[in-house]
């Protein structure tokens, strides 16, 4: 079967790149096999989309039908913040109901703390800590040695990142990209430019010596300055960060000829110009900014120019006024924060700000449908005859399960009349995985298994090795 | 005294208290600051423990901040300015709200990747056809001696220090790599990024060299921390010309330059910086109020308003911390003034005088209490929060993990205050909701963007209340304005803003750094001016402690 010719490019880059790296031209011959083997028949890709401070779980809940798990709907649990997913990509959505966050997942902590599997450290949790978290997608990028696209939609206050936004870790926090603009021409920027010289390239060398020089600065300061412990540490994460900068590309090459034309990008290119850097981080430009990272993701994906892209819409802690889409209130306390049930100590269960609650997490779904599931539902590039949602997981979770308790783990609640609704952790897992995810279905546990073995199987889907301490085995019931 | 300790044994009974406050009020604790959305690593020195003396901390190194290393190459390469844009995310805050953290800002790799763009951008703007106003001998005679040349004067202002030969040969040497395989601009290129990701110029060096049982500061270093203490950003030749002559030994020399440096348009624009860090009211730039349209028009000129009233109060009246909680004027643009029913100032940003009873100081800043409020309503909860954590340094407790909801509002059946407190007076609310909620309901009479209100949703509107002390009252009130009347007579709220003051210039971590001149502060005999100017003559200033 002849190759395809994105599979073509990838071989010529990576080979040139190797050859770039001094390596001779046997030896960059094997590093192209072993890329294109990663990428090999199923060129797989994965994105995380954090969807801050819970879900109301009588509205998220998906129905199964007489305990098939396969025979499930996902728009019939109230507001159904499931819902959009039904019509076009049930087949392609697994819930996992009973599951739980590590130990010391307190609250608006939790999202690093779980996407890591390590248990928190409270407060007193340094950026460059002991224990130095790789969360989940970039456990992933490690592996595949690409660097993640990390885009975020007002993710952090105008002031810098606090503890509420610190959702990725790689060690270190990071800091997504707020700025679609700037996403958008680091991710496609090059489409379309000349074609790659004909010889090694020797930007690659030049860049190599570049850091090669940095690295050396700080081997020297680290030799000039080691009575001083912490500055040490410091150093360290400095030197490592330098190192791991000569070590990982951005991808493997975008299948796309083009830069993609994007509507909310376009719209945005219009409505920023002229603006300051504030503009991005202005909670009125919200909906604009996430619509357009999630059209960017969508097109990263289907063009293979990012293989890894994680999504952050604001922070857990985030007041932004949900009255854009209809459900007026601070999204963090007035309407996450709704008594879920009748309590003896307060006041009375609010039904009606749970719906609104429920459709602005529903919202999240309907916007992730629009502008970048359905841009996975075209054929892959990289890979003709499959769609890129067969080769893709998207990875939908939120810090905690219900919003007004903080529940890191499934509890029992009592929402209104009849039976008692059970609060699940949200996870859901989207696409086939390349063939690594047997998908449409929903998983419960009777017992809460950790967070971890959701994404070690996420990971063995995508043939990665991942390591969450947490963990104890995979879920079998989501793999092929 | 440390107002945190004597009461942080208490909060912490309050295991399952709540601190969530109405619309947008915010969960304290893990969530960093809720009154100033602050926060990070640990709880760090108790900004409020007065040591007596001054004393010596740590050499480190210095990361320097997203704004001032944005800052320093845009004064290196000012023909540029304009021609390149940083892709430098914001950076981490601390539990003090300051982001010049010594200890929390490191390169991780994602800073890394950044730095590496931020340089590659630079010398792009550097290389290009500007590049003959940057180096002109790259018109004439662009070869490897004149990249030398480059490398050893923009070499020197990055790394705010003649660079060795050894480091010169190094760059060189990169440059002549990739002069053989592309063209001068480029290796120009290659070298701007290299000098700008490079540890010597991402790193404010207090390190020293050790004599007679201290580290002892070079004369470079004190250069570059009085220019980034205190106008943030790189020394100019003249400062290390100056301090490499001497001029800069003496604790009298360093205050001097201070004093010079904070002169400056810079040096305003740093205080100005740490007053936000500290209080806060810069969020105004970013929150919604739905229901005042308004709004959008004005929260730019309130921001304006609260700097032009810093300025004037600081700056040219050299107040102090009493000054700046009862001045009994504000400076608003004609437009504000009509919002807020005010007379209308002489000029925009005017000195104006409030009316009776409509607040005063800093604490009646409508930026700041648009900031502490939620989209549709005040937030005592927030308000309250600052004044505990920022203006008395008691901790704010961590958020529980099951906050309970606040009773929607019920216009004409409740106040805010009513239903505050008919959340948090109940169960285990209480325990950490009586240490603040009280003091956030002197700031009733002010709406979520600060215009006075004698009415809340048709009801009066009470803001009579007291300060919590341990279950006590440190001082009752009846207003905002003795609120702010009581706390300019107490000691501690002086020596908690000191502490602030001193944690930010010196970069956080460690107490006692800053004593000589505090006792004068907190007896109202000085400024924040003075105060901030008098840090450069204590001895941290110059010297170190031998590690760790």
């Amino acid at each position: 079967m002849a190759q395809s010719r994105a599979s073509l490019r990838v071989r010529r880059r990576v080979f040139l790149r190797a050859l770039g790296l001094g390596l001779g031209a046997s030896a960059a011959a094997r590093l192209s096999s072993v890329a294109l083997a990663q990428v090999g028949a199923a060129p797989q890709r994965f994105m995380l989309l954090y969807v801050p401070h819970g879900v109301p779980p009588e509205h998220f809940k998906p129905q199964v039908m007489a305990s098939d798990p396969t025979a499930f709907a996902l728009d019939q649990s109230g507001v159904s913040i499931l819902g959009p997913l039904q019509e076009q990509f049930k087949p392609y959505v697994s819930v996992v109901q009973g599951i739980k966050y590590p130990d010391g997942a307190m609250t608006h902590e939790a999202i690093r703390v779980c996407l890591s599997g390590l248990a928190g450290a409270g407060e007193k949790m340094l950026p460059a800590d002991d224990a130095p978290r790789v969360t989940l997608e970039h456990q992933i990028a490690n592996a595949w040695q690409v660097k993640p696209l990390v885009l975020g939609a007002v993710p952090h206050r105008p002031f810098g990142l606090d503890q509420d936004a610190k959702l990725m870790w790689d060690g270190t926090p990071v800091v997504p990209e707020k700025n679609p603009l700037l996403a958008y021409d680091s991710v496609f920027g090059s489409l379309g430019g000349a074609a790659p010289p004909s010889g090694p390239d020797p930007d690659v060398a030049l860049t190599d010596a570049l850091h090669a020089l940095t690295e050396a600065e700080l081997v020297a300061l680290q030799k000039e300055l080691t009575a001083l412990t912490a500055e040490q540490t410091k150093l360290k994460t400095h030197l490592e960060a330098v190192q791991a900068l000569k070590a990982t590309g951005a991808g493997v090459g975008s299948s796309c000829d083009a830069a993609p034309m994007l509507s909310a990008v376009e719209a945005l290119r219009t409505a920023a110009a002229g603006q300051g850097d504030d503009f991005f981080l202005k909670e009125e430009n919200f909906p604009q900014l996430l619509a357009a990272q999630l059209q960017i993701a969508g097109a990263a994906l289907r063009c293979n120019a990012r293989r890894v892209v994680a999504v952050q819409p604001m922070y857990a802690n985030c007041e932004l006024d949900f009255g854009f889409m209809g459900s007026s209130g601070p999204h963090h306390s007035s309407l996450s924060h709704t008594q879920p049930q009748q309590d003896q100590m307060q006041t009375g269960l609010d039904l009606a700000t749970r719906d609104k609650f429920a459709k602005c997490q529903r919202w999240f779904f309907e916007e992730l449908v629009k502008h970048t599931l359905s841009a996975l539902l075209e054929p892959d590039p990289a890979d003709p005859g499959r769609k890129v949602i067969d080769n893709t997981i998207v990875y939908v979770t939120s810090e905690i399960g219900e919003g007004a308790y903080h529940k890191t783990h499934t509890d029992a609640l009592q929402p209104g009349p009849g039976a008692p609704v059970l609060s699940y952790v949200p996870s859901v897992l989207i696409g086939g995985g390349g063939g690594g995810l047997k998908p449409g279905r929903v998983v419960t546990f009777a017992q809460d298994r950790p967070a971890g073995d959701v994404y070690r199987s996420i990971c063995e889907a995508l043939g990665v090795t991942g390591n969450f301490p947490d963990s104890q085995a995979a879920v079998t019931e989501v793999l092929a | 005294m440390t107002g945190r300790a004597s009461l942080l044994a208490l909060l912490l009974l309050g295991a399952a208290c709540s601190a969530t406050g109405n619309e947008g009020a915010e969960p304290a604790g893990a969530a960093g600051s809720p009154a100033t959305g602050g926060g990070g690593p640990g709880p760090g020195p108790d900004p409020s423990t007065v040591c007596g003396e001054s004393k010596l901390g740590a050499p480190r190194l210095r990361r320097l901040s997203r704004d001032e290393l944005t800052s320093t190459l845009h004064d290196v390469f000012p023909e540029q300015q304009g021609a390149w844009t940083s892709p430098l995310s914001a950076d981490p805050v601390s539990t003090h709200g300051f982001d010049n953290d010594a200890q929390v800002l490191v390169v991780g790799k994602q800073t890394a990747v950044e730095l590496d763009r931020l340089g590659d951008a630079l010398g792009a703007a550097v290389s290009g056809a500007a590049l003959g106003q940057v180096l002109p001998c790259a018109a004439a005679s662009p070869d490897v001696a004149c990249a030398k040349e480059f490398i050893a004067t923009f070499g020197k202002r990055l790394f705010h220090r003649a660079l060795t030969a050894e480091e010169s040969g190094r760059y060189a040497a990169l440059f002549e790599q990739v002069l053989s395989a592309k063209d001068f601009a480029t290796g120009i290129r290659y070298v701007t990024r290299a000098l700008v990701q490079s540890p010597h110029a991402i790193y404010r060096r207090e390190v020293g060299t050790l004599q007679g049982g201290t580290y002892q500061l070079t004369p470079a270093e004190l250069a570059t921390a009085l220019a980034y203490d205190f106008s943030g950003s790189a020394p100019s030749d003249a400062l290390l010309a100056q301090a490499e002559a001497g001029q800069l030994a003496t604790p009298e020399q360093l205050e001097a330059a201070a004093r010079a440096l904070l002169a400056t348009d810079k040096g305003l624009a740093t205080v100005e910086k740490f007053f936000n860090s500290w209080l806060g009211y810069g969020r105004v730039g970013s929150v919604t109020k739905p229901s005042v349209p308004e709004f959008e028009q004005l929260r730019e000129q309130m921001l304006s308003e609260t700097r032009r009233f810093l300025g004037e109060v600081v700056v040219t009246q050299r107040g102090g911390l009493k000054e700046l909680l009862t001045a009994s004027f504000t400076t608003p643009s004609a437009a504000l003034a009509s919002f807020y029913g005010f007379p209308a100032p002489a000029a925009d940003y005017g000195v104006t005088q409030r009316p009776a009873g409509r607040g005063i100081g800093i604490l009646a800043q409508g930026a700041l209490l648009a900031s502490l409020s939620g989209p549709a309503a005040s937030s005592p909860t927030k308000r309250g929060l600052l004044v505990m954590e920022r203006l008395l340094c008691r901790e704010v407790p961590t958020v529980p993990a099951d906050v309970p909801t606040l009773a929607p509002p019920q216009p004409g059946v409740q106040t805010t205050r009513q239903r505050y407190e008919m959340t948090h007076a109940r169960g285990s609310c209480q325990t950490c909701h009586a240490n603040f909620d009280p003091i956030g309901f002197g700031f009733e009479h002010f709406d979520e963007v600060g215009r006075y209100r004698d009415l809340d949703g048709g009801l009066p509107v009470d803001s009579s209340s007291y300060v919590p002390n341990g279950g006590t009252h440190l001082f009752d009130f009846a207003s905002l304005e003795e609120l702010a009347q009581g706390l300019a007579a107490q000691e501690l709220p002086y020596e908690c803003a000191s502490g602030y003051v001193s944690t930010y210039v010196f970069g956080g971590a460690e107490a006692c750094l800053g004593e000589t001149k505090r006792p004068a502060f907190i007896a109202q005999q000085a400024g924040f001016i003075d105060y901030l100017a008098s840090l450069a003559a204590e001895p941290h200033f110059r010297q170190r402690r031998l590690a760790p």
